[in-house]
Parts: structure tokens; C-alpha cells; sequence
């Protein structure tokens, strides 16, 4: 009796397959059979396949916010990170997936390679799988561009100079990835569209081609005979372990999102040159080649190095032609094989731990004169005289060497003031400074005084350096003095002569090098000193006090690095600046009243009401690159810690007490400090901004760093994330999670060991009752 | 597709057994799979409420309307949204009663959120989207719209009008804001 009812699911299924073929392809594509039974080392492939569908799906759901411009790249994605809930999820998916996806191609070539499948028949699914492999190198190159961080920015402009060497065809691939004359906005979207768009439509086509072509042939199964004897099937018995790979894939997944989230790196700052540029981990190895291969050779590097590679792999299955597939009959190709990947991996290694000169003398403490034992300054100078004595090997003089090296450019050494940015080095001499302390002076001046415009000269040998003092010491030792230029004739009015006095103290504040330290405009400036009309209007100094601080500034404050005046102005020359700086108490300041019109109306500095995104509250920086930053800008104020326990500015070399007025950033005052790391970065934003004066006489001001363009917006940023750190606030804590990070995963875990407990009580169960 | 021949499978009950405990497992997994994945990816999409506190912002020229004429007014403000802040114009519709007296109305009908206008010929509001006409008072006399006109919260210091900027829900009897 033939059953005629058929249930609702097979009349439709028998719909669409009449219609399309489909279910029938579906069945014919389950029904896989597999040579020797269902393995877990088949299980790669399609572990790449789940990889690459979860690369898919985060990549389209970060598309709902991620914006490739340069101002709203970095701060969308923080958005996207932080305040959308199970962001941390997407995101950490997207990031450890790239990784991830990487590795797993890494080692379904390798399986493959072993089981010897790239042999004939199955030649074309090894060729389309390098061009996979060549797919997935390029995604890892375009992705890491688009959040535009540090790491980033840095890594696309690596990749495209070195693409861009590449003979014959460099300088248009590199034309073609710019979209301009350098990297930035076109740059971005170009490689957003490569990333989002072309790439993916790129790999699904080869994917399908891949498994179209792997399908002909099937799995080349064990290559012992004895292991071939029975089938296995694809489903449900190779699926379910597919499916355990990509579940225990997906586990680990949910683990490195939860405790090992993706760094902040802070914003693209190109101006910044305390980042070291390297490539994505997996380009590592390409970046170290080309270290061995300089000048004229790079071109074998930048395109030898790939070609070579991707030639390797292509003509395999044509060099070894055999039939054998058991890789322990295959020695030599097996062992190349292996050798090839330990290279691969040790140059990777290499260029992971490779750190560049620069990022060396970051990681070194700044030279403390004032640490130095006695016994270390004796042997200095016994070196100093040795080198001195031993200048035979130098052909030029001391004097020559000044002459030639570019100092003349801001110093001479006429004994005369000139107006030149530095101060006249005979002059100088009133200063009496140690041979240890010019030796310094010229490797390093931003030792003695961070704000100094005097380039370090750190690149000059010992001997040069040595002459250079030598010669200094010889000049201030021997020559005079010449008398300073008279003052212009006194006219015969008292008024007058006030006026011609002051304007004449003017002319000489304006050219015996005052302005290198100090302003006369009325507002806070980066320099190291006061800005004159703010402090003289504030302290209203008398003329005697006045010409006592020029004369010997160390009288009022002992850790004044003000240069005494005494040698450089006569008395009628003193007197001058005297009248001078005593008129600015009247000075009316239509500088700063310019400022604050201009500061009204723009509002374009301000970092609360700006329309432009890239503000430094706005941005999510890197508290370890803040710490370096703190510690070239910030300590000889604040202290190494942003503790005012310490000593600060030039009490931290002489070992005094900190300066007055300085406020300590950790413990931070309660006014500004916020658990919110919004709130709280928004109070210290300002300060950082635009300044602010010292509310104690004799203490340094807060120069406004990004105003005066001193430090970038970017930099700011990682100065701040650094700051809310030491006060234990997490400027890159997450706000809306949607379920914690660390919660999720045991709670995957939990589930994960439920199911596993209940099969295994089921399996026990049945087992029993057999 | 495949070039094999077709091994049957075996249909002892102890292989079908399991067959399908192996089925069942694969489901178990994949579905937990498929929970663990679901439920962010649609949690990821669904915006929160943040921010409707916008502050009161100035708006300009209030003493030179004139008293008793609804007069179209514009002011400055941000809006942010998300990561992304920007300078925005809003307008309103303002009736000065006196110096200190003022009526603010939402420039957007309580139907479906068209601009209306004034016109001052018939003294009325009117709504060009689905016909709706208000009264000075702002109460609805014609057309679809649920509820008078929506007025905005103003503040006058010191002479000077500041208003602050709210969505209310379209097509609703109650004023509810967004």
C-alpha cells in the first residue's frame, strides 16, 4: 500500500527543488563522503570559513557606526567600543578575529601541506588557496588603518612606502593607495573601500571557487592504506566536529574580547615622534627582512621577498610531481616546508622585539647632573682632559668646530650682546659654568631647561663635544669683555628723558635676549619665565627690587634659572630696563583684551563648544604613551609622578623642594577630579588648553600647551588618560557593555558545561541501560 | 558534484542511535551559538536615550519683536549625537506678550512634525503637510493634529529670551517628550 500523504515540509522541499535543484544539491553536499572516516584535523577549513563569517558579520555591524573620515574615525569607533552596548563584543571579534583568521590559514596550509593534498588532482584548490592567503594578508594590511590610532596610521604609512619601492609598479600602487601626496583623508577611504568592499567580494569569489574546486575531488583522506578502509560522512559526523572547532574558536573569541580587550592607542598623530612605526604582527617578518637589506637592495626585500614566497608555494605542486603522500616518504620537501615556517616565525619574532634607537633613549632616565658622586665628576674631568690632550685625531679646532657645526647661527662670541637667539657665549661667562655643565648644555640642553629652543647636539662625538667646551672655557678665560654700546644722547627735559629711557630700556629688554624667557604681551606663555606686564602688574615690584632680580635673580628665588644681567647691561643700560618694566605697571593690556574678544566670538580654541572633533576631550588617548609624554613635559613641574611631594622643575636636578603654587595631579585636588572620566578629563582639559598663572609669586605657570600648539590635541589626549590613571579612573572603561565582559564569558562557560555534562549523562544512561 | 560512489549508511539502530546523538549535540552547540551571537548583535543596534538635556540657549533679538505678533525666531545650539557634535539652528515661533511675558511654541505640528506657518491675513496657523490650523493660543481648530500646538520651556533674564530645544511625540494626544 503505497502512503500518499506527505508531510507539509517534504511538499515544500519537493517545491523548491523542482523549481531550483536546490535540496537536491543541499543533500548531495551533506552526503560527502570521506575517505578513512571524519577527522579533527579536516576540521581547519571550515574553522576558516566560520572565522571569516564571523569577520563578515562584526565587519558590517561596525559599519552602523564607524565613520572613515580622519576626525570621526578614532572617536566613532570609542564610541562604538565603550558606549554601544555589547560593542566590546563586535569589536574584540573583529580585532582578535583578524588575528585569529590569520593563524588558522596559517595552519590549514600547513595540515594540507603534510597530507600532501596540493598533489594531483587537487592542484587548483592549492592555487586558489594561495590567492586566499594573499586576500587575507591584504585585509590585514587595510584593517588596521581604519580606526586612524597610532598603531594604525603608522602601520598603513609603513606598508604604503613600502609598496610603494616596489620597482616599476611602486610609485602608482602607492599613487593609486594615497589618493593624494600623502597619507590622510583620501588615503583612509581608499583603504576602507579596499577593506569593506572590494576585498570581501574578492574572497567570496575564490572561497566559492576554493570549495567548488575541493568538492570535485573530495578529501585525499589518510595516506596509510590501512587507515582508507571505511567512510565517513560529512554530516552529521565531520559537522559536529566542525562544529566543536568553531564553538571552542568562538570560546576563545569571547575570552581574549573579555581580558585581553584591543589597546587604545590614541589618536594619529603624525607629529609625534615618540611612536616607533611597525606593521601588523603578521608583516613582522617582511619588516625585518628588509633591515638586512639597505639602500639598492631594499627592492629585493619590498618585492623579492613576497614574489619569492608566493612562487614558492605556487609551483609546489609542479616541483613535486610524485604521487607519494606520506610526508615521511617526502623528507626533504616536508623539512623544507618546516624550515620555511621556523624562518617565518623567527624573523617575526625578531621584528616583534626589535626597538628603534629613539624608543631606546625613551626608555632611558634623563641625565641628572645633580646625581653625579663626586668621584664621577673627577674622572669627567680627567676624561675631558685626556680627550682634550688626544685631539690630534680631531683636525679641527674647537674654533673651527663652532664655526662649522652651526653655532655661530645663535651665539657669538664678541663679548658683545647681539640679537641673536642665544645668549653671546664671552658674556656668559659671568654664569661660571662647570665643563660638565657646558658638556651637558650642548648634548642636551632640554636637560637644564625643558623649554629651551636650543637644538641637542647629541650626535657629536665625545672628542667634538669636549672641544666645544674646551674652547668655550679657553674664550671666557681669556677674552674681554668690550664695553657695552653707549646709550643715545639724553635730551635736555626730564620727561622726555624718562620716555627716551624707557623707550631705550625697551629696544635693550627686546634685544639683550629677555624675550627668550619672558613675554610682554599680558597673557600666559610656554616660556620658562614669567610674562613680564602679568607679573610686574600683579606684584607691583619696586625699581630697587626690580634691578636687584636683574643683577642677581638667585637673591629672591635660589632655584631661579634667570642668568644674572650683571656683564651684559651697564648701569645706565639697568636703569633703562628698570624704567621700562616699572612703566608696564600702567601698560594697559590690549593684548589680552584682543585674546578674549577673539576667544568670544571664535570660540573655535575653546574645547566645550567646538564643532570640529578633533579636540583633545573629545578623544580617548593612550595612557602609556601619555606616561612618556608626562615625563618629557610635564615632571619638572608636577613631578615624576604628578606628585608634588617631589621635586619639580629645576629643583628636580638640584634636589629642592618642589616649586610653589604647582599643584600635585596625584592625589589631584577634589574640585576636578571625577569618577566619570568624561567630567573629569573636561576639568583638566582647560588647564592643559589654554594655561593658567601661578597663584603663588616666584612659581612657573601652566603653559597653554595647545594654544600655543606646544603639545598637539592628540598628545593632550594621552597626557589626560595618563593623568585620570594615576588617580584610578579609566579613561577607557567601558560604559554601556550590555553584559560585562569578564560575566559573558563565564557565563558561555557555564552553559558550554552544562551541555557537555547532560550528553555525557545521556551517553552514560544509555550505555547503562544496554 | 562529487565524483564518489554512494556508500549506504548503516541503518543498525546502534549507529542510527548514534547518528542522531551526534545531531543532537551539533543542534545543542550551534544553538547556544546562535544565542550567545543573537542576542548582542540585535542589543548592539538599538540606540539609547541620551541627552535630551539640552541646555537653555540665548535666543537673539527678543526685545525688538514686536508684542502680540507670532514672530519666527532662530537660535543657536549643538547637537550631539553620539560621537558626533554639531552647530545647529533651530527655529521657533515666539508671541511676545510683554517684556517679561512670552509664548514658545515648537515649530513642528503635533500631527507628523511638518513646519507650519503664520499667516497673518487669516491671524492662524497652518499646517501644508495634511491641512492642520491653530489659533493664536495655539489650540488645534482644523485638520488631523491630536493636540494644540507643543510650547517650549523659556526662561527671560535680564530681558533676553532663552528657550530650550525638545522633541515631542507626533500623532499622540498627549505631549510626551522625546
Amino acid at each position: 500500500m503505497e502512503n500518499n500523504k506527505k508531510s507539509i515540509v517534504n511538499v515544500v522541499k519537493d517545491w523548491i527543488d523542482e523549481r531550483t535543484g536546490l535540496i537536491k544539491a543541499g543533500a548531495e553536499f551533506l552526503h560527502e563522503e570521506i575517505p578513512g572516516g571524519t577527522r579533527f584535523s579536516y576540521t581547519l577549513g571550515s574553522a576558516c570559513l566560520f572565522l571569516l563569517t564571523i569577520q563578515i558579520v562584526t565587519g558590517i555591524w561596525q559599519l552602523f557606526y564607524y565613520v572613515p573620515t580622519i576626525d570621526y574615525a578614532y572617536s566613532s569607533l570609542s564610541y562604538l567600543r565603550l558606549q554601544v552596548p555589547w560593542g566590546w563584543l563586535i569589536h574584540g571579534f573583529h580585532y582578535w578575529g583578524g588575528t585569529l583568521f590569520t593563524i588558522i590559514v596559517g595552519l590549514h596550509a600547513l595540515r594540507v601541506f603534510i597530507w600532501g593534498s596540493y598533489k594531483k588532482p587537487r592542484e587548483m584548490v592549492w592555487l586558489i588557496g594561495i590567492v586566499l592567503i594573499v586576500l587575507t594578508a591584504l585585509f590585514m594590511f587595510t584593517g588596521p588603518v581604519l580606526p586612524w590610532d597610532k598603531t594604525g596610521y603608522w602601520a598603513g604609512q609603513v606598508g604604503i612606502g613600502i609598496a610603494g619601492s616596489v620597482p616599476i609598479v611602486g610609485p602608482l600602487t602607492e599613487q593609486i593607495l594615497q589618493g593624494a601626496n600623502k597619507m590622510g583623508q583620501m588615503a583612509l577611504l581608499r583603504i576602507y573601500v579596499l577593506h569593506v568592499a572590494l576585498l570581501p567580494g574578492a574572497i567570496a569569489v575564490f572561497v566559492m571557487l576554493h570549495l567548488v574546486a575541493f568538492r570535485k575531488y573530495g578529501e585525499s583522506g589518510p595516506w596509510d592504506e590501512k587507515k582508507r578502509k571505511g567512510v565517513g560522512y560529512f554530516w552529521p559526523e565531520q559537522i559536529f566536529k566542525d562544529v566543536v572547532v568553531s564553538f571552542l574558536i568562538f570560546m576563545l573569541l569571547v575570552f581574549l574580547s573579555a581580558f585581553f580587550p584591543a589597546p587604545f592607542a590614541g589618536l594619529a598623530d603624525p607629529m609625534d615622534t615618540l611612536v616607533t612605526p611597525k606593521p601588523a604582527w603578521n608583516f613582522l617578518f617582511l619588516y625585518q627582512i628588509l633591515k638586512f637589506l639597505p639602500g639598492p637592495l631594499e627592492a629585493l626585500g619590498t618585492a623579492g621577498a613576497p614574489l619569492f614566497i608566493i612562487l614558492l608555494f605556487g609551483t609546489l605542486p609542479f616541483l613535486d610531481k610524485s604521487p607519494e603522500k606520506n610526508p615521511f616518504k617526502r623528507g626533504f620537501v616536508v623539512l623544507t616546508g618546516f624550515a620555511f615556517v621556523a624562518v617565518i616565525l623567527t624573523l617575526t619574532w625578531m621584528g616583534y622585539v626589535y626597538r628603534s634607537p629613539a624608543e631606546l633613549a625613551q626608555m632611558e632616565p634623563p641625565y641628572k647632573p645633580a646625581e653625579l658622586s663626586e668621584m664621577q665628576k673627577a674622572n669627567l674631568t680627567d676624561k675631558y682632559a685626556a680627550l682634550v690632550a688626544a685631539s690630534s685625531q680631531e683636525t679641527k679646532s674647537g674654533k673651527e668646530l663652532f664655526k662649522t657645526l652651526g653655532c655661530t647661527e645663535c651665539h657669538t662670541t664678541t663679548g658683545v650682546s647681539s640679537n641673536k637667539q642665544g645668549p653671546d657665549l664671552l658674556m656668559a661667562k659671568t654664569n661660571n659654568r662647570t665643563a660638565e655643565w657646558l658638556y651637558t648644555q650642548i648634548i642636551s640642553p632640554q636637560t637644564h631647561n625643558q623649554r629651551t629652543i636650543m637644538p641637542p647636539y647629541a650626535h657629536l662625538s665625545r672628542q667634538k663635544v669636549w672641544l666645544l667646551v674646551n674652547y668655550i672655557q679657553t674664550l671666557q678665560a681669556t677674552g674681554k669683555i668690550a664695553a657695552p654700546t653707549p646709550p643715545p644722547a639724553a635730551p635736555t627735559s626730564t620727561t622726555g628723558g624718562a620716555t627716551d629711557d624707557k623707550a631705550y630700556g625697551e629696544q635693550l629688554v627686546n634685544s639683550v635676549g629677555c624675550l627668550q624667557c619672558h613675554t610682554v604681551q599680558g597673557r600666559v606663555s610656554n616660556k620658562p619665565g614669567p610674562d613680564l606686564i602679568l607679573a610686574i602688574q600683579k606684584d607691583k615690584p619696586t625699581k630697587d627690587w626690580l634691578k636687584a632680580q636683574l643683577l642677581t635673580p638667585q637673591q629672591h628665588n635660589p632655584m631661579s634659572i634667570m642668568p644674572s644681567f650683571a656683564s651684559r647691561l651697564n648701569d645706565q643700560q639697568l636703569n633703562a630696563v628698570v624704567d621700562f618694566l616699572d612703566s608696564l605697571k600702567s601698560r594697559k593690556v590690549e593684548a589680552s583684551a584682543a585674546a578674549e574678544a577673539e576667544e568670544a566670538s571664535g570660540s573655535a580654541e575653546t574645547a566645550s563648544t567646538s564643532s570640529s572633533s578633533i579636540q583633545s576631550a573629545n578623544i580617548i588617548g593612550d595612557r602609556d604613551h601619555g606616561a612618556i609624554l608626562f615625563h618629557q613635559s610635564c615632571i619638572m613641574c608636577h613631578g615624576p609622578h604628578g606628585d608634588n611631594k617631589t621635586p619639580g622643575f629645576t629643583a628636580y636636578q638640584t634636589g629642592n623642594v618642589a616649586p610653589h603654587g604647582v599643584p600635585a595631579l596625584n592625589p589631584i585636588d577634589r574640585g576636578v577630579y571625577n569618577e566619570d572620566p568624561q567630567l573629569f578629563v573636561n576639568h583638566i582639559d582647560q588647564f592643559i588648553q589654554k594655561g593658567a598663572p601661578n597663584p603663588e609669586p616666584g612659581g612657573p605657570a601652566m603653559p597653554d600647551f595647545g594654544q600655543s600648539h606646544a603639545l598637539t590635541q592628540a598628545q593632550i589626549a594621552d597626557l589626560e588618560a595618563y593623568v585620570l590613571w594615576i588617580n584610578g579612573v579609566d579613561r577607557t572603561m567601558i560604559i554601556n557593555p550590555g553584559m560585562e565582559p569578564k560575566e559573558f564569558f563565564f557565563m558561555l562557560l557555564w552553559l558550554t558545561s552544562v551541555i557537555v555534562f547532560l550528553a555525557a549523562c545521556y551517553w552514560f544512561i544509555v550505555k547503562l541501560l544496554k | 558534484m562529487t565524483e564518489h560512489k554512494h556508500t549506504p549508511r548503516s541503518n543498525e539502530p546502534e549507529d542510527v542511535q548514534k547518528r542522531n546523538f551526534i545531531v543532537g549535540l551539533t543542534a545543542a552547540f550551534m544553538g547556544l551559538l546562535t544565542f550567545c551571537l543573537t542576542i548582542p548583535l540585535v542589543s548592539y543596534l538599538i540606540p539609547s536615550n541620551e541627552g535630551s538635556d539640552e541646555k537653555f540657549e540665548k535666543v537673539p533679538n527678543f526685545p525688538a519683536i514686536p508684542t502680540g505678533v507670532p514672530t519666527k525666531m532662530t537660535f543657536e545650539s549643538i547637537d550631539k549625537q553620539a560621537f558626533i557634535t554639531n552647530n545647529v539652528v533651530y527655529d521657533i515661533w515666539v508671541i511676545k506678550h510683554a517684556a517679561d511675558k512670552a509664548t514658545v511654541y515648537s515649530p513642528l505640528c503635533p500631527h507628523l512634525n511638518c513646519r507650519y506657518t503664520f499667516y497673518p491675513n487669516k491671524e492662524q496657523f497652518a499646517c501644508p503637510c495634511h491641512g492642520s490650523v491653530f489659533n493664536e493660543s495655539g489650540k488645534c481648530i482644523g485638520g488631523p493634529a491630536p493636540r494644540p500646538l507643543d510650547t517650549l520651556p523659556y526662561k527671560i533674564q535680564g530681558g533676553e529670551l532663552f528657550v530650550q530645544w525638545q522633541l515631542y511625540k507626533a500623532a499622540i494626544p498627549e505631549k510626551v517628550q522625546i
